[in-house]
């Protein structure tokens, strides 16, 4: 049996000396701590954290330049250097950035802390970038609670909200369950394997225990389907997200339906793909299914909200069932889809969400008939959120099409035939609902023709998303090569 | 000039854009830099044309998107076909624009028609001008945007809102089957390239079957936007747009794009007989079902709406019999005079605010123009000779009456018969609209002929509608034919007779029965109360849609959530209730054993089961139990599961 990597047998000065490796994560850390320290010397003028917060994501980015290039596990194998980590961290730190610049307006007119909220949401950041860059399961679960715990309290921030608090709490019941479950699956596979290491975990498994503890393996498989698959909000996991959307302050929402998705993804490529390789037709065969419940049921149950927020819930679970058809498919092309169409979703579902929390700053709801006329009283934030909404349903040129594209091709290629056109079907059911949207913004009367205001920092975030998503549909190239670089092969 | 082709499709965008951002600060909101911008694309295509007879041909092609070993380029290809079509669109568009400056003048939103027009005019060119099929893909969905603006411009109303919505998701349909069949052979041929994909089919290098199969898909795009049987419902209703814009897009050009797609991608036909007998028997169906239909509208603009369904129906025969210089060639006439048509409707709309032919009457002597323009435009669109319409009708029979492709038979006798009544309801048009007494004195009294700025472009159509037809006709030595590469010209006397005949005696028809009233309607009417009945509700097309698609859909989403709410919360209760009873059953029976799974799940179940029982709303109990059955189920089927 492989021993566990033990701190100890590692020179220290070797291990202080990669501390540069963690770079981002630091100064993330850090800057929130720092926002932490001086929020209450502000007196409640927390708006310059903002840029606080920002300066310590862009230092973050910077801080990524030792880890390029750089391969293999490092700080005691705690850390993987490989073309997924180098591409998440900084998909996942222009998703904190955005939600960043979208929230100051918002923070200011709900009374929402700003110094607690942006030193929360940089802690989540910390723990999705580790999520997607580690061999280790225990690191991996650290970096999970970190994210969802910063989530529940974040969830919760509109304090005088009775349902921001029920969507805190609903956050916190389900999530821990879901947690456990998960600890529970992580567990499975250190009893049948001995490590904890994913490299190591797939080694133990080729190596015959695949086939000696074979009942077991599949049930830890299950476990761990079900505790991801709480995270990515697949169905049937699914069933908190709508109420702890809604509920939750708008910004929050965003970097949920992004950040925390986003690293189950990153998580579920690294545990399945790396570690439990060998029975991928297992698993495949599940994520299909839940890839076709997830997104018809997301996308058939969108059609009929009246509550656009909630609608955008729907709606992240619809995409969640897109992007699972890459796990369905697990090819190096299924993979580097799911990856682009991570990237994608970040940016286009950031876009959409900032015009909900646009409305929201504005002293608006997000029911559709507030949408009524928005072409007329904000022309430039209803084309933006037409044009991700476009996106989203997955029409040319932008960054949507584009991962459906690849997604799709990739299904057929792997012989998914009936997955793909489900894909289609359903994008073309997504239609309804973001079109009524659309619709309600150009073809409707606004009931008032008071003016809608929006600071600068806010249409940089804004600006940042949109273009985002122009720019990574018509250059996808560069992307494209990003991707297929970035992809975790099956062993 | 070819090798540049580009610009033409650049410089309405150029104008799109430009509008759009300042026409605020411009003179007349900006109208004018669309008409001139038009108007150099028109001149550029002229040259085009010229250079392309003149036996240049030009193929650009850029990488656009490298995706490993495949890549989608973007380019154009400008051959005769294309050149062509490049002048019909830029023509009408040219024509339809400086019209609108009269037609829609003073509208409020003046600017944003406009720039939509340019708009679609930009969508429209690279649709004709692209060299594989995913771009010209890209481009067919942009037309279907402009049209769904311009359809819904007066979007305060229900009508346009409901058509515009229409004519988007039924086209999509047919867009859907495009984009399936150019996944067919993407598969196939890891092309799409349209220069590459005819090399290889002529070289033999795509199987039989999968070239049926990718023909009736991409078909399917072609059935969608050229407003073929049985997706057809769209076209009428989108006359709801304002009139200019039903000439332009809903008339000449934009439902012509479904021809275009067909014949631009032609050698993908060519070789199925089964692909050839679909094209030719839809077309067939779609050109009776629109004659007979038109027939009985009471609205000006929605007889012309059928009769371009009934039209695009011929130019699909003509395709579907093989023959695609007939069909390109009335896709050119056609342009011409329905354009006119509509045009003139548009112009009796303007002066009577209302498309009622039963309120008019006697407008000729107030509006002799717009009464010649519609003579003329009627008696190219019933093939009278020396028109237009005579020459690509009787082409596209004697295609269909020499073709050999199954289903020709079918297709000739329909277009025989159309020809009969597309000449008896354009003959009942021009006496109701323009002959007679008027029915409605107020608004007769209240009637003018609209400003020159209208009845030019009037003017000049009516010289084409006359004029575009001899291009391909003995005193040009069948110029236009040869361009698109067409041999030897079979012209059979007992065509032309059949052709004349049943076009005579539509217009007889029609004048005995609205001129002289030899016939009373009344009677006829009663006669055949049942076809009456049908033909006059559309063959329950809508209501058929309406019953099956649209309330099927509807249910669907009110079950799934119904399903949710109900069946998944009773399956989760009951799931509950189980586990309940079984975990304390099993924590009866052995405490000691340490099992996780059923200790796990029993824990939380315990309690949450209690608390369902008492508190009614218990959600989140539900979710957590929701998410134990799916594990549970999960765990059983994945065990028992062999892959």
């Amino acid at each position: 049996m492989p021993t566990l990597p033990i701190v100890g047998e590692v020179d220290t000065a070797v291990l202080v000396a990669q501390l540069i490796f963690l770079l981002p994560e630091l100064i993330l850390a850090v800057t929130g701590t720092v926002i932490v320290a001086i929020s209450p010397l502000l007196r409640g003028r927390e708006r310059p954290l903002v840029f606080v917060a920002a300066t310590g994501v862009l230092a973050a980015f910077a801080g990524l330049g030792p880890s390029v290039g750089g391969a293999g596990e490092v700080l005691a194998r705690m850390l993987v250097l490989d073309g997924t980590s180098t591409f998440f961290r900084p998909v996942f730190m222009l998703g904190a950035l955005i939600v960043i610049g979208l929230s100051p307006d918002y923070l200011a007119r709900r009374q929402v802390p700003a110094g607690e909220f942006y030193a929360l949401v940089l802690f989540a950041t910390v723990g999705i970038m580790l999520m997607a860059s580690t061999h280790e399961l225990l690191m991996l679960y650290l970096g999970l609670e970190l994210a969802s715990i910063s989530g529940y309290v974040l969830a919760g921030m509109l304090r005088s909200d009775a349902r921001s608090q029920e969507a805190s709490i609903k956050l916190f019941l389900i999530g821990a369950m879901g947690s456990a479950v998960l600890l529970f699956g992580l567990s499975l596979v250190y009893g049948i394997t001995g490590s904890t290491n994913l490299v190591e975990i797939g080694h133990a498994l080729t190596g015959g225990a695949a086939a000696t503890f074979r009942p077991a393996l599949l049930a830890a498989t299950m476990f761990l389907v079900a505790g991801f698959g709480f995270k990515m909000a697949a169905v049937p996991f699914h069933m908190y997200v709508p109420d702890a959307y809604e509920g939750a302050p708008t910004p929050v929402a965003a970097f949920l339906s992004v950040g925390l998705e986003g690293a189950a993804f990153a998580a579920a490529i690294r545990v399945f793909v790396t570690g439990l390789g060998i029975i991928q037709p297992n698993w495949a065969a599940v994520f299909a299914v839940l890839a076709l419940a997830t997104m018809t049921l997301g996308n058939v149950t969108a059609l009929l909200q009246q509550n656009v927020k909630r609608m955008m819930a729907y709606s992240s679970i619809a995409q969640a069932g897109y992007i699972l058809v890459g796990l369905a498919v697990a090819t190096d092309r299924g993979i580097s889809a799911m990856l682009y169409y991570v990237l994608a979703y970040t940016v286009m579902n950031l876009g959409a969400w900032a015009a909900l929390i646009y409305l929201s700053h504005n002293g608006q709801s997000e029911e559709l008939a507030d949408f009524a006329g928005l072409g007329r009283r904000a022309p430039l934030v209803a084309w933006a959120l037409t044009f991700c909404f476009l996106s989203l349903i997955g029409i040319p040129p932008t960054a949507g099409f584009f991962g459906k594209f690849l997604l799709f091709s990739a299904a057929v290629d792997a012989g998914l035939f009936w997955l793909a056109v489900a894909m289609a079907v359903n994008s073309v059911i997504s239609l309804g609902y973001y079109w009524n949207v659309v619709r309600a913004m150009f073809m409707e009367e606004p009931a008032t023709e008071e003016p809608l205001k929006a600071s600068p920092v806010f249409g940089l975030g804004f600006t940042l998303a949109v273009l985002g998503t122009l720019l990574i549909g018509l250059g996808a190239a560069p992307f494209f090569r990003l991707v297929s670089a970035a992809v975790v092969t099956l062993p | 000039m070819t090798e540049h082709a580009w610009l033409i499709v650049v410089l309405p965008l150029v104008s799109w854009l430009l509008i759009s951002a300042f026409g605020r600060r411009l003179k007349n909101e900006g109208d004018w830099l669309g008409v001139v911008t038009i108007g150099v694309t028109l001149v550029l295509s002229l040259v085009v044309l010229w250079e392309v007879a003149g036996g240049a041909a030009t193929r650009v092609s850029v990488p656009w998107l490298v995706m490993g070993d495949w890549q989608l380029d973007m380019g154009y290809l400008i051959d005769p076909l294309a050149a062509v079509m490049l002048v019909v669109v830029t023509a009408i568009s040219f024509l339809v624009h400086v019209y609108s400056m009269g037609y829609m003048h003073g509208d409020a939103r003046y600017r944003r028609y406009f720039a939509t027009l340019s708009f679609f005019t930009f969508s429209m060119l690279g649709l004709v001008v692209a060299d594989n099929l995913i771009l010209l893909f890209f481009f067919f969905e942009l037309v279907g945007l402009a049209s769904y603006l311009l359809i819904g411009h007066w979007y305060e109303n229900l009508g346009p809102r409901l058509a515009s919505l229409k004519a988007f998701i039924v086209t999509r349909i047919g867009d859907l089957a495009f984009l399936v069949g150019l996944a067919v052979l993407v598969l196939a041929t890891g092309t799409t390239g349209i220069p590459e994909l005819r090399e290889l089919v002529e070289h033999h290098q795509v199987p039989a079957t999968v070239l049926t199969l990718a023909a009736i898909l991409v078909f399917g795009g072609a059935v969608g936007k050229s407003a073929q049987f049985p997706l057809h419902v769209w076209l009428p209703d989108a006359m709801e747009g304002p009139t200019p814009v039903s000439a332009l897009i809903h008339a000449a050009t934009m439902v012509a794009a479904g021809v275009y797609l067909v014949a631009r991608s032609f050698f993908l036909f060519e070789p199925s007989a089964t692909a050839l007998s679909v094209v030719a028997v839809i077309g067939g169906i779609t050109a009776l079902l629109g004659a007979t239909i038109g027939v009985l509208q009471t609205d000006m603009k929605r007889v012309m709406a059928y009769s371009t369904v009934s039209q695009l129906g011929y130019m699909m025969m003509a395709l579907g019999v093989g023959s695609l210089v007939a069909g390109m060639f009335h896709l050119w006439t056609h342009a011409f005079f329905k354009a006119l048509l509509f045009l003139a409707a548009g112009s009796v709309m303007h002066a009577m605010h209302t498309m009622e032919m039963h309120s008019m009457g006697g407008l000729y002597r107030k509006m002799p123009v717009t009464a010649w323009a519609t003579i003329i435009g009627g008696l190219a669109l019933a093939g009278v000779w020396p028109l237009a319409g005579f020459y690509s009708k009787e082409e596209i029979l004697n295609a269909a009456f020499y073709s050999g492709v199954s289903g020709a038979g079918f297709a000739f006798w329909a277009g025989v018969i159309s020809a009969l009544l597309t000449a008896f309801y354009m003959t009942r048009a021009v006496i109701l609209v323009f002959f007679g007494r008027p029915r409605d004195r107020h608004r007769y009294e209240h009637a003018h002929e609209s400003p020159p700025v209208m009845t030019v472009p009037l003017a000049i159509l009516m010289v084409l509608a006359v004029t575009a037809g001899w291009v391909n006709a003995p005193i040009s030595h069948h110029w236009f034919g040869k361009l698109l590469g067409e041999a030897e010209v079979h012209l059979a006397p007992i065509v032309t007779v059949l052709a004349v005949g049943a076009t005579l005696l539509g217009v007889a028809a029609g004048y005995a029965i609205y001129a002289l009233r030899l016939v009373d309607r009344r009677a006829v009417i009663n006669a055949l109360r049942p076809v009456y009945t049908l033909v006059r509700n559309k063959y329950y097309f809508d209501e058929l849609y309406n019953a099956t698609v649209l309330r099927g859909s509807l249910r669907l989403a009110e079950w799934a959530a119904w399903f949710d709410q109900r069946v998944i919360d009773w399956l989760v209760n009951a799931v509950g209730y189980v586990a309940v009873k079984l975990s304390e059953a099993a924590g009866k029976f052995d405490l000691s054993v340490v099992d996780g799974l059923v200790n796990g799940a029993a824990a939380v179940t315990v309690g949450a089961g209690r608390r369902l029982r008492t508190i009614q709303t218990g959600f989140v109990q539900t979710y957590i139990l929701t998410f134990f059955a799916a594990l549970v189920v999960g765990l059983v089927v994945f065990q028992l599961w062999r892959l």
